[in-house]
């Protein structure tokens, strides 16, 4: 019987991998590469880059994140210090009128005299469509152009910015190599809260090209993200396409984001379906960007030595309300994971069920996450001498509310965080599939390796592999997946591997962060140092000394000769109880390293106020894997 | 094609159309917004394209409403000065120009003969990265006290033992098969990179990466090329209506120019 068990366990766990060819690569389908992309970034498509002093537009953003050289909004010569393998331009998108599609010889054109005439002469090529190209232009000039063919807000040219989104990234998708990802961001914003949502697609223009981006304003769109989700499973059953929406800066949403009761109905608690539908819709958070971290708050996890992250927590979006501590709860993901648990233990669904992505969520089209080669999240930031103290030497200010009297400066910006994906292929459908199923996580800027996997019957000797994952898939579940209560007795076993960036710093430790709920309900939560770099030794209550400073901030720079270059760790949580919700993620760090002020400090010889941070840790936040008390 | 771009007359003609086009639709004046059933019509379509389904009644005149309150905002913000130097709206409305330039350019279809000149004059955009087929074993200077034998050790057996039973333990595959280095500089850094482009094909080598040390041998190395037309044909085509666009803005701001004095600073 316990053979069948955990027979049954391991087919559950890896139905797509199992195998037992001679060829180690035969059928092996788990996903090997690790791809590292931009998940949230805009071009002067958006009204409020483009009224920023943005001018690139997508195309030139594919060929900065191929790693070509532009130059930036503010003329300046930008590259970056090595290619992306994807990217989502996520513009705020409302439709926008121009010239026409004749091409297409849409039914409407088509069904119009002068429409009918130009599309075949088009259709002709060569000379005669050019010359038909100057006929046009000149009976637009000459306001000879027929009412069908003037393209307005409403018909087949409004989709004019959309079109240009989804060519783009047609045209720059090159599978295999480099994959643009059709998305737009959806800007909800109530009262001044952030409830900003991604919305990536799996799909290319055959099927994004069949609609519009939702939008915010009634009664075009809706601020609710009920509605969103609606719209989201209207464009599946539409298109047969598939979708995804992905919350960002829960920390400027005044409690909003990841609040436990609906806020759109004064405040009514939630029901089962809004619970199943959300953890449909959203499968991920962007847990890091330029506005802030958002994994924990020092208020939250007071025990967190490491919680005050690029923190920022002045209030919501557009600060016009000030923040009180009491909205913290529902703004960071370690407690809304948590909240997320009681959820499911009451409702029995759990909403918060996401792993998570990183991003820039730069307005520049420029998203250079290394801190030595920082463009800034808007124009007016992008590398100047005053960037930081103005010229009347105060700390310059990024945005500030006269009614509140407070506000936050343009240091407090943090460099772009990364999102990892582990994928089967670098296409669309690869980095999607991964992302759905949460295979993905974040990082603070540097390309940080890190696997993880849980399992019942994993054995420290399963880190001797040298292939980590076949082990990690045949007996367990990579990050994002699901224990199960199907091996009473046993322990859940966790085998991680992290291994520094190629190009970047050595890494302190790596932890383990716990959250379950106990017998009476009650949400806790753990960090547990697993593995770490040097000869330090844990302390009776499990923490770790700190790892030094090599930083050298007159260069600026640090030096590899503390931390170590890959750490394995072997965890295995004995004090499991079998009936207990919980989920586990693992956090890895750097040595410290300096900050993008630090080098800004240099190159233009400031004299910075100490409250200005000039180092710090970078890190890696893996997606959690959820333990569920019922057999599955 | 070129005559079109470089006749900036073109160009200014349509700006006057783009004026012509921003007022058709919506008649104003100061007793009475007349909304125009193509108008409404298009508020229809652009629901339906959104929603994926039909308006209602309702939702309808909700949406004629809004776009009654636009027009009516405008009128008065015009009245009250607020559209002038509103850098929103500025950019708004040069984005509208600048797109219906290049969509007027990207109707066009170049000929074979154009693309083949243009990415022939082009090359460097058509460069594919070196593609190499390589073996890797990492070796832990730090675990093995004399190295020289640890290797000498592992060379013995290499050919006879699949490799990534060798050597020491590192998250990255031993095997990697028609990786470009593009690709290998962001596994395995930079030092790594430039260190392998030196390697001649076959033999092992030591070869030095910010982790430590790898032995290599590489299977297959092919040169960087721009591959064929036929391979790069969409991309040329793509490049080439870009380029045309950019020209032909250039050309629509250079002639815009021409009759304005423009200063800078105070008098």
């Amino acid at each position: 019987m316990k053979k069948i068990l955990l027979l049954s366990f391991i087919l559950s766990t890896t139905q797509i991998y199992a195998t037992e060819h001679f060829s180690p690569y035969a059928d092996r389908e788990y996903p090997t590469k690790l791809l590292f992309g931009e998940q949230h970034i805009h071009s002067a498509l958006s009204a409020d880059a483009g009224g920023g002093g943005t001018k690139l537009l997508p195309r030139d953003m594919y060929r900065f994140a191929k790693g070509k050289q532009i130059m930036s909004n503010t003329n300046q010569p930008v590259k970056r210090n090595r290619p992306l393998d994807f990217m989502c331009i996520t513009d705020h998108t409302d439709g926008m009128g121009a010239i026409t599609d004749i091409l297409k010889g849409a039914a409407n054109i088509m069904a119009d005299e002068q429409g009918k005439y130009f599309h075949n002469k088009f259709a002709q090529g060569g000379k005669t469509a050019k010359l038909a190209s100057q006929e046009l232009i000149l009976k637009f000039a000459q306001g000879e152009i027929s009412p069908a063919l003037n393209y307005q807000p409403g018909n087949e040219g409004y989709k004019r910015t959309w079109q240009n989104l989804v060519n783009a990234a047609e045209e720059n998708n090159e599978p295999h190599k480099f994959t643009a990802m059709i998305a737009y961001e959806w800007t909800s914003m109530v009262k001044g809260n952030n409830l900003h949502r991604n919305v990536i697609f799996r799909d290319g223009p055959e099927r994004t090209l069949n609609i519009l981006p939702f939008t915010m304003t009634p009664p075009m769109g809706s601020p609710n993200p009920q509605d969103l989700w609606k719209w989201l499973q209207n464009y599946e059953d539409t298109t047969g396409g598939q979708v995804i929406a992905i919350p960002h800066n829960g920390n400027l949403s005044n409690g909003w984001m990841f609040n436990i009761k609906d806020d759109f109905k004064n405040g009514a608690k939630f029901n089962l379906n809004y619970v199943k539908t959300r953890a449909k819709w959203e499968k991920l958070y962007e847990i890091i960007q330029s506005k802030g971290d958002s994994e924990t708050h020092p208020k939250l996890s007071s025990e967190d030595e490491f919680a005050d992250y690029e923190t920022l927590d002045y209030g919501n979006l557009d600060l016009t309300q000030k923040k009180i501590d009491v909205m913290l709860e529902y703004e960071y993901a370690r407690s809304s994971l948590k909240n997320g648990l009681l959820l499911d233990a009451t409702l029995g669904a759990n909403p918060f069920k996401f792993g998570f992505v990183a991003g820039s969520d730069h307005h520049t089209g420029i998203a250079t996450e290394m801190d030595d080669n920082y463009f800034g999240a808007f124009a007016w930031v992008e590398p100047n001498k005053h960037r930081i103290v103005n010229k009347k030497g105060k700390l310059s200010a990024a945005k500030w509310s006269n009614k509140l009297a407070m506000g936050y400066k343009t240091w407090q910006y943090s460099s772009p965080g990364v999102t990892a994906v582990w994928a089967t292929s670098n296409t669309r459908a690869g980095i999607f599939d991964a992302m759905k199923r949460k295979e993905v996580y974040a990082t603070t800027g540097p390309r940080i390796r890190v696997r993880v996997f849980a399992g019942f019957n994993f054995t420290k000797d399963d880190l001797n592999n040298r292939d980590l994952a076949t082990a990690g898939y045949a007996k367990g579940v990579p990050m994002g997946g699901d224990l199960y209560k199907n091996n009473v007795g046993k322990n859940p076993k966790f085998i991680i591997v992290a291994l520094r960036d190629p190009e970047g710093a050595n890494l302190d430790r790596v932890q383990m962060i716990k959250g379950w709920i106990d017998a009476k309900g009650v949400s806790h939560e753990k960090i547990i140092n697993v593995a770490w770099g040097g000869d330090r030794k844990l302390t009776k209550d499990g923490k770790l000394s700190f790892v030094g400073n090599t930083v050298d901030l007159s260069v600026p720079t640090w030096s590899n000769t503390i931390g170590a270059a890959t750490l394995y760790g072997y965890y295995e949580d004995k004090h499991f109880n079998v009936n207990q919700q919980a989920f586990y993620y693992v956090r890895v760090l750097e040595i410290p390293t300096p900050r993008w002020t630090a080098y800004d400090a240099v190159r233009y010889e400031l004299n910075v106020p100490k409250s200005v941070k000039m180092i710090t840790q970078e890190r890696a936040y893996t997606s959690p894997i959820w333990y569920n008390p019922k057999v599955k | 094609m070129n005559k079109i771009l470089k006749e900036p007359l073109l160009h200014f003609l349509v700006l006057g159309s783009i004026l012509y086009l921003f007022l058709s639709n919506t008649q104003v004046d100061k007793e009475a917004i007349v909304v125009s059933s193509k108008k409404v019509h298009q508020l229809e379509l652009q629901f339906s394209k959104t929603r994926l389904r039909e308006p209602t009644k309702e939702e309808l005149d909700a949406l004629v409403d809004d776009y009654v309150k636009d027009i009516i905002a405008f009128q008065k913000g015009e009245e009250l000065g607020l559209i002038a130097d509103d850098v929103i709206i500025q950019r708004r409305v040069r984005q509208k120009i600048e797109f219906m330039l290049e969509d007027s350019i990207a109707i066009l279809s170049p000929s074979k003969e154009e693309l083949l000149i243009y990415m022939s004059e082009h090359q460097e955009s058509f460069m594919q990265d070196e593609v190499y087929s390589f073996l890797q074993i990492y070796i832990d200077i730090s675990k093995h006290d004399d190295v020289d034998s640890y290797i000498k050790n592992i060379l013995l057996e290499v050919d006879t033992k699949n490799p990534s039973s060798l050597g020491d333990n590192l998250m990255l595959d031993t095997r990697l098969t028609g990786v470009t280095s593009s690709q290998i500089t962001r596994t395995f850094g930079k030092k790594f990179m430039q260190n392998l482009e030196k390697l001649e094909p076959y033999g092992w080598h030591r070869v030095q990466s910010g982790y430590g040390l790898h032995l290599v041998k590489i299977m297959k190395k092919t040169p960087a090329n721009i591959g064929s037309f036929e391979e790069n044909e969409d991309k040329v085509r793509a490049l080439f209506i870009h380029d045309a666009q950019k020209n032909a803005l250039n050309a629509f701001y250079a002639q815009a120019k021409k009759g304005l004095s423009i200063q800078v600073g105070d008098k």
